[in-house]
């Protein structure tokens, strides 16, 4: 590549790392918020935007989708990183009933679903992803699918069977399919790889 | 179908417990301040177009960051001092019949053009300016030493950078940088340095990511991996590695 075609692509690269910046920079900072403590927030979603730099190439015509993607791994390496330095300091956390991982909310106190809320956190972690993935992240579940590295098949039945769960727990009407967070160290929700 | 109204119904109770509401995201403002701190940052970063002839994203490079005083103990090590800056062109860039590579730095401004040549001719070198490389070094304690000396052309063999690494040939103007016993800082972080080596070799991996803001390395530290073993040399003012793009942004070093 001659310098100047060399320049001339360079140039290309940054007006479409811009466009694409601008485009989904609030869904990725969105879609972390949602999942990451507010310390972390603004360095998941910079190394987000820069691995989507860097690969520019390999981003594609759906790019949102790949870009949660990203976001959710590195949001899982963060988390396996933050397990292991603080497991210690996490587990009296949680025995004093507070979780120091969990992402701040907007919501005050008095708007909070309880119910939804319990019922939320008694679900598997990949059911509540499936589910926040579609009614917070506001995809679409193909375009779900392809963040959580599924088949668009796939994840319709896990989406499909995630709300069954949701809708047992909200009735009652069931027991979880795994033990109530606190009785073991969870914070891995998306960290299955 | 009442599956589908109660699924509605179903993700409007979920919306509702959305944990962030749309008043609390960035506004347009923030996203252009954001997209200008990224670029700000990174200008060094860019799509890694030679990947796969390089052998894929796991054997990106990282990078051999050679610094300041020391630098005659370190084969491929050097220090540009720049005084007279008249001649130009500003920089040649040689590739001899043995196989070596000569750079010769004659101006500041030879940085660029200087490391598009060692890029088109596929050596994993590349020069930073002093202010850079200051970067690597500014955390670190200062000691009392001699600049190495006004070296404006070095000799090196392509063939001595490690594999995965890059060489990082630092511009340096000496006096204002100081100078930083190798010795010394091993000895009060080389602990610290194995750990962040390590984590820091993790992350690379699982994330493709090179631009890591809090890489700690000095000492000289080896981490193993399952890949085999990934040795990082640091000696402080000497050489530093550093992950690729973080060239030019800023880096945290040290013990903090």
């Amino acid at each position: 590549m001659t310098k100047r075609n060399a320049a001339v692509g360079a140039e290309a690269d940054r007006v479409r790392f811009e466009g694409l910046f601008r485009d989904h920079h609030v869904a990725v900072v969105a879609y972390v918020r949602r999942r990451a403590p507010q310390d972390a927030v603004d360095d998941i979603v910079g190394e987000t935007f820069l691995v989507a730099w860097r690969r520019l190439d390999c981003v594609p015509v759906e790019q949102l989708p790949w870009l949660l993607a990203v976001a959710r791994n590195v949001l899982a390496t963060q988390r396996r990183g933050a397990v292991r330095r603080s497991a210690l300091t996490l587990r009296v956390g949680r025995a004093a009933g507070s979780r120091s991982e969990a992402p701040v909310s907007d919501r005050l106190e008095s708007d909070v679903d309880g119910r939804l809320q319990t019922a939320l956190a008694r679900l598997a972690p990949k059911d509540r992803e499936a589910l926040t993935l579609i009614a917070w992240d506001g995809l679409q579940p193909h375009e779900a699918a392809v963040v959580v590295g599924d088949s668009a098949g796939a994840f319709r039945v896990r989406l499909h069977r995630a709300r069954q769960r949701l809708r047992a727990l909200l009735d009652d009407r069931l027991e979880p399919a795994r033990p109530a967070p606190g009785t073991r160290l969870r914070v891995e929700e998306a960290a299955h790889d | 179908m009442t599956d589908q109204t109660t699924d509605a119904a179903l993700d409007a109770r979920l919306r509702s417990a959305d944990p962030v509401s749309a008043g609390s995201l960035p506004t347009e403002a923030d996203t252009e301040a954001a997209l200008r701190r990224l670029l700000a940052s990174g200008h060094n970063v860019g799509p890694t177009r030679r990947r796969t002839r390089l052998g894929g994203r796991r054997t990106r490079p990282r990078l051999l960051a050679i610094g300041t005083a020391g630098a005659a103990a370190v084969a491929a090590a050097i220090v540009f001092l720049f005084g007279a800056t008249t001649t130009p062109p500003a920089f040649a860039v040689n590739r001899n019949p043995d196989g070596t590579v000569t750079v010769r730095l004659i101006k500041l401004s030879g940085v660029g053009g200087a490391n598009q040549k060692l890029a088109a001719i596929g050596v994993r070198a590349k020069i930073v300016t002093a202010m850079q490389a200051a970067q690597f070094v500014k955390r670190q304690q200062p000691c009392q030493g001699k600049p190495a000396g006004a070296v404006r052309t070095i000799t090196f063999d392509p063939g001595s950078i490690p594999r995965r690494q890059v060489l990082i040939l630092s511009t340096d103007r000496a006096a204002h940088l100081g100078y930083y016993s190798a010795a010394k800082v091993s000895a009060a972080i080389q602990p610290l340095a194995l750990q962040r080596a390590q984590a820091f070799v993790k992350r690379a991996r699982a994330t493709g990511i090179h631009t890591q803001k809090k890489i700690v390395i000095a000492g000289s530290a080896a981490a193993r991996g399952k890949q085999g073993p990934h040795t990082l040399r640091v000696f402080c003012g000497t050489a530093v590695v550093v992950p690729a793009g973080a060239v030019g942004k800023s880096v945290h070093f040290g013990n903090g």
